[in-house]
């Protein structure tokens, strides 16, 4: 059967043989994925494992060799970078927190009440194409308005200074993420039929009990899949804690940063940013093993 | 399917107050800089109390504004070239190789993507010093490069699967050889997915501050990173209107994605780029 008589609606079934007429690329693909994948190789995974091989370097020095743990245990004896981890630790877990809720909200509410939903898709979309430094700049200048106007109201006596606090990094990293965790719950929900919420409501269940029982459940793995990039994004932040932190914050990317540009301390901030990368590990691991367990049925 | 249904139900939804809350929210900080930059005097105030356009020709005239800008354009540009030059051949292979070269190129580019910015520029970086190599721009270019790939192989993916592949077939069966099919009949039909994965990586080599930060050159700055050194000092409405001026290009850019039909791709870009 060739192509010119295959004439069957949109949508039906492919006929025998389909498979077999999807159209191959030359080598199976090798030679068209190869300029790619030499690219990664060359500018991902040889500089990878150059970090790795630098955090193990006997001295600072550039391309120094030998082999020792110290950079490791150096890092863990100082308390300013210990402090630094913490810090590192909490923004990014309260940001998980925060981001998951409002995100969870939002898709939520997307979902229930879908008016202008196209609109506010690309709304809540194009900020993101908006540079980074722009929108903390801007994030700043609000943050001074909101606390002038609460001054002037009387409700604060003094200046919120949030544009330079562990709560303005937190806003900001929120501002940031909350675009993809939400499209990534809303997705989740997608499968879930409004009219279960219907039945819910009318077998008795409460708000709370439809949120809990009903639309969570279904909303797990879009919250999983979007913690975990927020934990990642908001750990390995450099631009938000230096530019909200007002150089008072410190966490692990500003130390990888600083090590690097201030003292040329190389095989410090490789071993600096070989921690950040265990770090990040930890909730990538932890939710790949947990949502295996959840599609097979384990509770 | 989705513009069916939301024919079939345009009959009033509600609309979510929580979500337009949100959405004026994000957008709230770049209406507050864009309204700061037309501020007639030489120091910030919101709201301001005159509109003047004057800053805005300071800020293209500022000298390292203005040096910094073309560099980071004309790296943008480079960037797009490159990275199409990547990523079309590598999409056609996920869609159209066998299952080994599917696999090992969903690795190579999903791996990157949940690597902090910094630590990959941090590889690049010790990586370029044990090359000696000095000129900064190469290493600017691929490091971007690098962020905006998962992205434009994901577009590319989603715009080559949109296309009906008996098409393709049917070209060979009148005649056409192989690559003349695929350049006719499917090439074609995936421009806008191209130009969608280019506005990516354009907006992203544009956008980018931490590899710029580690791999620019003191002479040799990007745009971001000389206002982020410039907001260190001073925040006054040059920094404003200059800031202005990017919120124009990602508006634009997104107003060009949505025609394309690529801004929704941008929600599976799983995080920012800082």
């Amino acid at each position: 059967m060739t192509a010119a008589t295959d004439v069957r609606p949109p949508g039906a079934a492919p006929p025998e043989g389909a498979a077999r007429r999807r159209p191959q690329a030359p080598f199976g693909g090798w030679l068209l994925s190869a300029p790619l994948l030499v690219f990664t190789a060359a500018m991902f995974l040889y500089p990878a494992l150059s970090v790795v091989r630098t955090s193990l370097a006997e001295s600072n020095e550039r391309g120094s060799g030998g082999f020792t743990l110290r950079h490791y245990a150096d890092f863990f004896a100082d308390e300013l970078y210990v402090r630094a981890l913490l810090n590192t630790l909490v923004i990014a877990v309260v940001t998980v927190i925060i981001t998951a809720v409002i995100g969870l909200i939002f898709a939520y509410q997307l979902t229930v009440r879908p008016g202008l939903r196209a609109l506010q898709i690309s709304l809540l979309l194009t900020p993101l194409l908006i540079n980074g430094v722009v929108r903390i700049f801007g994030l700043q200048l609000g943050l001074i308005s909101v606390s002038d106007v609460l001054m002037w109201l009387g409700i604060v006596d003094s200046p919120l200074g949030l544009q330079h606090s562990m709560t303005g990094i937190v806003m900001a990293l929120v501002m940031f993420q909350l675009p993809f965790m939400a499209m990534a719950v809303y997705a989740s929900l997608s499968r879930l039929d409004t009219s279960v919420l219907e039945a819910a409501r009318t077998l008795g269940a409460g708000r709370v009990a439809v949120i809990t029982r009903v639309v969570l459940p279904v909303a797990v793995p879009g919250l999983v899949a979007g913690g975990v990039l927020t934990f990642a994004a908001a750990a390995g932040a450099f631009i938000v804690p230096a530019m909200m932190g007002g150089g008072r914050i410190n966490t692990v990317p500003q130390m990888i940063y600083i090590s690097v540009s201030q003292s040329d301390q190389w095989a410090t901030a490789s071993a600096f940013a070989v921690i950040l990368v265990v770090i990040l590990l930890v909730p990538i691991l932890f939710s790949a093993r947990w949502s295996t367990r959840a599609t097979y049925g384990g509770r | 399917m989705t513009t069916v249904t939301t024919r079939a139900r345009r009959t009033r939804q509600p609309v979510s107050l929580f979500t337009l809350l949100v959405t004026a929210l994000l957008l709230l900080p770049l209406l507050v800089v864009a309204l700061a930059a037309l501020h007639p005097d030489e120091y910030l105030l919101f709201p301001p109390d005159g509109i003047s356009l004057r800053w805005f020709g300071e800020a293209l005239e500022h000298p390292s504004f203005r040096r910094s800008l073309v560099l980071s354009l004309q790296i943008a540009v480079a960037s797009v070239i490159v990275g199409l030059l990547l990523t079309v051949p590598a999409a056609i292979a996920l869609t159209r190789g066998n299952r080994r070269v599917r696999r090992t190129l969903q690795g190579a580019t999903v791996t990157p993507l949940v690597t902090p910015d910094m630590l990959i520029a941090l590889g690049i970086l010790i990586m370029l010093s044990q090359f000696a190599l000095s000129s900064s721009m190469v290493g600017l270019v691929l490091g971007h490069v690098l962020v905006g790939v998962p992205l434009a192989i994901q577009v590319l993916v989603a715009g080559l699967a949109g296309v009906d592949p008996n098409l393709e077939q049917a070209a060979q069966t009148l005649g056409a050889s192989r690559t003349r099919a695929f350049l006719t009949v499917t090439l074609p039909s995936i421009l806008p997915a191209i130009g969608s994965a280019a506005v990516f990586l354009f907006i992203f080599s544009f956008d980018n501050v931490s590899i710029s930060l580690f791999l620019a050159s003191p002479g040799q700055t990007t745009l971001p990173i000389t206002m982020y050194q410039y907001l260190e000092y001073n925040a006054d409405p040059t920094v404003a209107a200059m800031s202005t001026i990017l919120i124009v290009v990602g508006v634009a850019s997104a107003l060009l994605l949505g025609r394309l039909g690529g801004l929704g791709q941008l929600a599976g870009a799983g995080r920012a780029r800082r």
